[in-house]
């Protein structure tokens, strides 16, 4: 009896303790549990307003090559790797147009800036910028030619044939403005840099309305969509972003009418009062961004195999068409461009204020043209925003 | 055994208890995970396609600032934009876009898709291009196509508000009926524990109830009562013991009855020794005062008879005490009620107080007594006549005690081998008398000295 009591105290004890570890299993999942529990989701934020950057950030400049978004895209990879590989915040300020970076450079908003050769020149001869690197492209070359083409389906077949025509352009661009300028002078087609309006307007001389008349807009990209949309005859651009065009719009055919002397592609300049140790600073890091991996795939995102040593004395070609064009180009750049037009916002059709009455307006809307075919070109996949290989 | 019960009846209902807390805990868990599903993808979703609409508004106020002049720097712009291609792909994430339903979300959605890049390029065309008949007819596509794309977005709204708020609704009758039937189901399970722990109190208090009586029993002396508890577990040990302590006290009552009626039939037999000598001699003397002796000595004699009488029944009664009860004596002294001893009592105990002398009554043995206080069975009452008249009748055996019951159990050598232990010069008669006959011929035997 005595036996079968210890046994059946054992039982009830050995039954207790596993009551206890069940229990105490039990808590800690429920603590576990509790602790996982989602937390009430917050609100998105939007993206944070524009901040002052602090004193010592490096602020670089880029010009609007090609699509916007793509373009900074491209760039704040470079800039997060420099930032680490510096130790001080890199910004990347995208401006909208050639003539605002070197404003920019002018104003000192930015320390540096990524231009193009006719850009890059202007800033060497006029602000004492100093040049650093250029990027050497994952299709191989550090330059970059301007061309002059038209469609392959258009009656123009000379740069002759362009007498009269609209020529898309970039202003301040060897490409789209420096180039054509040049081929057009030669081939006796002087533009006299007239603007659109102006030739439209027939306030300039029938020979200089027979030259051709430039349709500015803003990205090399554009020039060759304005080209195709048939709001220009013929464009003027960087081969890099026509070959690119090409590339990704295989049923549009292209005829070059004329190419350029190769000029450094997208270097980077220092303002020339920026200190010669900080420039160093970045000189090395650019030039040694492929020996390191976080580097190379900066580069990688960026489109660049590497970065090489850039001279002002490769932009020799681009002083050559400057000093050729004389007086003419001194011409062109001192006639801005036209105003842009505001964004008015004004419905096709306008309720009137009482039956019978004709519709007013303190801005009666301008005589609107037929809405024009829609910017991407029809039938084309949507334009590439990354750098093709 | 009694634990091993009540954890089989009560764990049973603890584990029942704890899968019924797990199981509304984690049905509650799935309503707060249905909420935090409406909360961050149906709200979500409409928040992230009212914030696309001003976004779109938002780039329109950069494209004017930049095309007045006010500022050239895209960031902003750009950041705008951005923010709103995120949103738009965001949009396309939701469950509720992504249902196919005809006419439903899903076509504003890709129709949205579709528009935001020729929109977006529009816009970046629109940031750069300085030329006045370019940029007219740019704003004009960026224009319709924003028209086009609120036109998208609002009914995409209105499609995830209208899903969102069919969710929560189902989420609330859900919800209504999971609180009612988690009340209905632990009213149950409160009740079955009740009826459970009325059940395990049962278990417990009813064979303390019996124990209880019989121990009341027992305190009355009454130890022929048992408990009876099944129910194998330590209340049946405590019975069985409670049992045992019964019998014990029984047993041990009879042995003290058994032990009184020992030392009532040693005084029996001593004291009728004695008593024979002295009615022997009583006899001679009667004899010789019939003779001459005259009338005081024989009343004397009759006298000393008589109480040698009532001595005899006195200690008769001794053995035949069936139990004891005890009455008052003097100055607090008990004494035995041989009366009530030697009486079969119904249900009584076999010992009890009863109380003072009643009146008229003496307890056995009290001296000052006329009358004996001794009930003595009718067997032991003389035949007939005095005690003398018996003692004549009983002729040549004077010794012989009338009025007592013989007990052929209790002859034995006592009467003669005693008188010659005590070394009385007594003669004693030749025949002992055979007690089991009262008024049989005490001489019909051998003319012995009938030995009480």
């Amino acid at each position: 009896m005595t036996r079968a009591r210890e046994l059946e105290t054992t039982r009830m004890r050995n039954t207790w303790r596993a009551l206890v570890l069940v229990f105490v299993a039990l808590s800690a999942g429920a603590v576990v549990w509790a602790l996982r529990m989602p937390r009430p989701g917050r609100a998105a934020d939007g993206e944070p307003g524009p901040v002052p950057p602090p004193a010592h950030t490096l602020r670089l400049g880029i010009i609007p090559e090609r699509d916007i978004f793509a373009q900074r895209q491209r760039y704040r990879a470079l800039a997060d790797y420099l930032a680490a590989r510096l130790g001080r915040p890199v910004e990347i300020q995208a401006v909208n147009s050639y003539e605002a970076v070197l404003q920019d450079l002018r104003d000192r908003k930015v320390e540096g800036a990524f231009l193009g050769s006719l850009v890059a020149t202007m800033a060497v001869d006029q602000q004492g910028a100093r040049v650093v690197a250029k990027p050497e492209l994952l299709g191989g070359g550090s330059t970059y030619r301007g061309v002059i083409f038209v469609p392959d389906g258009s009656p123009v077949r000379k740069l002759e044939d362009l007498r009269g025509k609209r020529v898309a352009g970039l202003r301040l661009t060897m490409a789209g403005h420096l180039f054509p300028m040049y081929e057009f002078d030669r081939a006796g087609l002087s533009a006299e840099g007239a603007s659109t309006a102006e030739a439209a307007s027939g306030t300039v001389s029938a020979t200089a309305a027979g030259a051709p008349r430039f349709v500015w807009v803003g990205t090399h990209d554009d020039v060759v969509r304005e080209v195709f949309a048939g709001r220009a005859d013929a464009g003027a651009a960087k081969n890099l972003r026509l070959d690119d065009f090409e590339r990704t719009h295989p049923q549009y055919k292209v005829r070059r009418l004329a190419l350029s002397h190769p000029a450094p592609e997208g270097a980077l300049l220092m303002r020339g009062d920026v200190p010669a140790a900080e420039v160093d600073a970045l000189a090395a890091a650019l030039l040694g961004m492929h020996a390191d991996p976080e580097g190379a795939k900066a580069l990688q995102r960026f489109g660049a195999v590497r970065f090489l040593p850039c001279l002002a004395d490769e932009y020799r070609p681009v002083r050559a068409m400057i000093e050729a064009l004389g007086a003419a180009w001194t011409r062109s750049l001192e006639t801005p461009p036209r105003p842009r037009p505001t964004l008015t916002i004004y419905p096709l059709t306008r309720p009137t204020s009482a039956p019978g009455r004709a519709a007013s307006s303190p801005v009666a809307p301008p005589a609107v043209p037929p809405p024009a075919p829609e910017a991407v070109l029809p039938n084309s996949p949507p334009p590439s925003r990354a750098p093709q290989p | 055994m009694l634990r091993r019960k009540l954890l089989v009846i009560l764990g049973p209902l603890v584990a029942l208890l704890l899968v019924m807390a797990v199981a509304a805990i984690l049905l509650l868990q799935g309503v707060l995970s249905d909420l935090e599903h409406i909360n961050t993808q149906a709200w979500k979703a409409e928040e992230h396609a009212s914030q696309l609409s001003e976004h779109i508004g938002q780039i329109e106020v950069e494209l004017y600032e930049l095309q007045l002049g006010r500022q050239h720097r895209l960031d902003p712009l750009i950041d705008t934009v951005e923010s709103a291609r995120t949103l738009v792909n965001q949009l396309g994430e939701s469950y509720v876009v992504r249902n196919e339903s005809p006419g439903g979300a899903g076509n504003h959605y890709a129709r949205l898709r579709e528009t935001w890049p020729v929109f977006q390029t529009h816009v970046s065309t629109l940031a750069t291009v300085p030329d006045q008949a370019v940029a007219r007819a740019h704003s004009d596509a960026a224009l319709s196509l924003a028209l086009s794309l609120r036109q998208d977005i609002l009914p995409l709204s209105r499609a995830i508000h209208a899903h969102a708020h069919e969710e929560q609704e189902a989420l609330v009758r859900w919800m209504r009926w999971l609180v009612l039937g988690l009340a209905i189901v632990f009213l149950l399970v409160i009740n079955a524990a009740v009826l459970l722990l009325l059940r395990v109190g049962a278990m417990v208090l009813s064979p303390i109830d019996k124990l209880v009586k019989a121990s009341r029993e027992l305190a009355a002396e009454r130890f022929d009562y048992r408990v009876s508890v099944d129910q194998n577990d330590e209340f049946d040990e405590l019975a069985r013991a409670y049992n045992q302590l019964a019998g014990a006290l029984q047993a041990n009552e009879r042995r003290r009855l058994e032990t009184l009626g020992h030392v009532a039939t040693t005084l029996n037999h001593e004291l009728n020794n004695a008593m024979a000598m002295i009615e022997l001699q009583l006899q001679l003397l009667a004899r010789r005062a019939a003779e001459g002796l005259g009338e005081p000595m024989e009343k004397c004699l009759r006298r000393i008879h008589e109480g040698l009488e009532r001595m005899a029944k006195t200690v008769e009664a001794l053995k035949h005490i069936k139990r004891i009860v005890l009455t008052d004596y003097a100055q607090g002294m008990k004494m035995l009620d041989l009366r009530r001893s030697t009486e079969e009592e119904e249900g009584g105990a076999p010992c009890r107080d009863a109380g003072g002398p009643a009146g008229g009554e003496a307890g056995a043995g009290d001296l000052g007594a006329t009358e004996p206080a001794v009930g003595l069975p009718p067997g032991l009452l003389p035949p007939g006549g005095s005690a003398p008249e018996a003692a004549a009748d009983l002729g040549t055996s004077p010794g012989a005690v009338p009025g007592t019951k013989p007990d052929p159990a209790e002859d034995g050598p006592r009467g003669l081998p005693s008188a010659r232990e005590t070394g009385d010069s007594i003669v004693l008669p030749a025949a002992p008398v055979d007690r089991a006959a009262p008024g049989q011929d005490a001489r019909s035997a051998e003319g012995r000295v009938p030995v009480p």
